[in-house]
């Protein structure tokens, strides 16, 4: 007898578990991004590779990039300002045109990586259609932004962002972005590999590859990485 | 304009016709991408083998390392109206010194224009400093000249 209720009270822990754990994993708080980033640039006229480890705090709004190649040289986005750091002098300091919320650390952590961020902006979905295995969206500026904005369309594909394609206010097309390899790390997904092909003027196309390894969320180790403190000079 | 997007706010999410898109705008040639990265890989392999290595101590045949970005490079902002920051103090340092008119005082507001207008780029700064002197050179000769053939042709005038 004392067996048999023993059993129940076990199943029904088990049961709670079983529901409630999902819920409190889904509900943890992820506010720390960093991996080993290898960005790889190729043009007809360029070519550039950069190797480092990026580290990015949500509570901060910030991203920091400590590369070791082409050179030593760190890199801070914050408050809208971009620093460049080199043996510890800041060398450069000049208004940021990526901020932290725009970068795919951000929309992923946010679990908004999968609409680009385009929701809740001043674009707004007007179309979705099923194309083989890809969910495509077409995203249009308001109409007061058309005159600078152009549409924008991003593909889902497995209930993950696949690929986005920008266009001008023109409708000629200026790049596509694609997120491969994805990877899933305590319930965040998150794409190894991003690949941008621009396109120029003269329609030739130019690659940046960016891919991430060994890539941790919230970590506590290199707290000063998270939190830096920038050089007097 | 991009953090406008981002910034500015909100509209209700409609579905209404539009552009018709297909799965071919979503199409990729990545071996024709990976033909182009090759001598890039190659090079990333040779750095994760050299832990540690710079660009100035890579001696890669197939990249020329030393014309390579940092990524401070890669996120530069631009020069102000897209003009080099150098030919901006060049250009001002150049009419001012032509002009005689203070030498480079122009050149100088062009420096301290290029610097503002960079959010405080000490190397854009830079870069239109030695537009100035190279201005102010070319300005000073430009008017020795100038004065030179207009006294050569005064001279001869009168006599």
């Amino acid at each position: 007898m004392d067996s048999t209720v023993s059993i129940d009270l076990k199943s029904i822990l088990f049961l709670i578990v079983i529901c409630v754990l999902p819920g409190l994993t889904s509900g943890q708080n992820f506010y720390r991004f960093s991996a080993d980033i290898t960005i790889k640039n190729k043009s007809d006229s360029a070519a550039s590779l950069i190797i480092g480890k990026v580290y990015f705090d949500k509570n901060e709004m910030s991203v920091l990039y400590n590369c070791s190649f082409p050179r030593k040289e760190i890199t801070l986005i914050k408050d809208s300002l971009t620093y460049y750091i080199q043996d510890d002098k800041i060398v450069s300091k000049t208004k940021s045109v990526l901020t932290p919320e725009q970068t795919v650390f951000n929309l992923a952590l946010n679990r908004k990586l999968n609409t680009f961020g385009l929701d809740n902006t001043i674009y707004k979905a007007v179309k979705i259609e099923k194309d083989s295995d890809l969910v495509i969206t077409t995203w249009e500026p308001e109409e007061r932004f058309k005159k600078n904005l152009g549409r924008v369309l991003t593909s889902m594909k497995d209930n993950r962002l696949h690929g986005v394609v920008f266009y001008n206010e023109n409708d000629i097309l200026m790049g596509k972005q694609f997120f491969n390899e994805y990877v899933n790390i305590k319930g965040i997904e998150f794409p190894r590999e991003v690949l941008y092909i621009i396109y120029n003027k003269n329609n030739k196309e130019s690659y940046q590859i960016t891919t991430f390894k060994n890539i941790v969320l919230n970590d506590t180790s290199e707290e000063h990485f998270y939190n830096y403190t920038l050089p007097e000079h | 304009m991009k953090k406008a997007i981002y910034t500015l706010f909100l509209s209700l999410v409609t579905i209404l016709p539009a552009f018709a898109a297909d799965g071919n705008e979503f199409a990729v040639d990545r071996s024709k991408i990976n033909r182009e990265m090759g001598a890039l890989n190659d090079l990333e392999r040779y750095v994760n083998d050299h832990q540690g290595i710079t660009a100035n101590q890579v001696n890669a045949e197939e990249i020329n390392t030393s014309d390579m970005k940092g990524i401070s490079q890669i996120l530069d902002s631009e020069p102000p109206l897209g003009i080099p920051s150098f030919w901006w103090g060049f250009g001002g340092a150049c009419i001012g010194g032509a002009s005689m008119y203070g030498v480079c005082w122009l050149g100088v507001a062009a420096v301290a224009f290029v610097y503002f207008m960079t959010d405080e780029n000490k190397e854009e700064a830079k870069k239109a400093a030695l537009g100035c002197v190279v201005g102010t050179a070319v300005g000073i000769l430009v008017a020795f000249l100038f004065f030179a053939v207009a006294l050569g042709y005064g001279f001869y005038g009168i006599y």
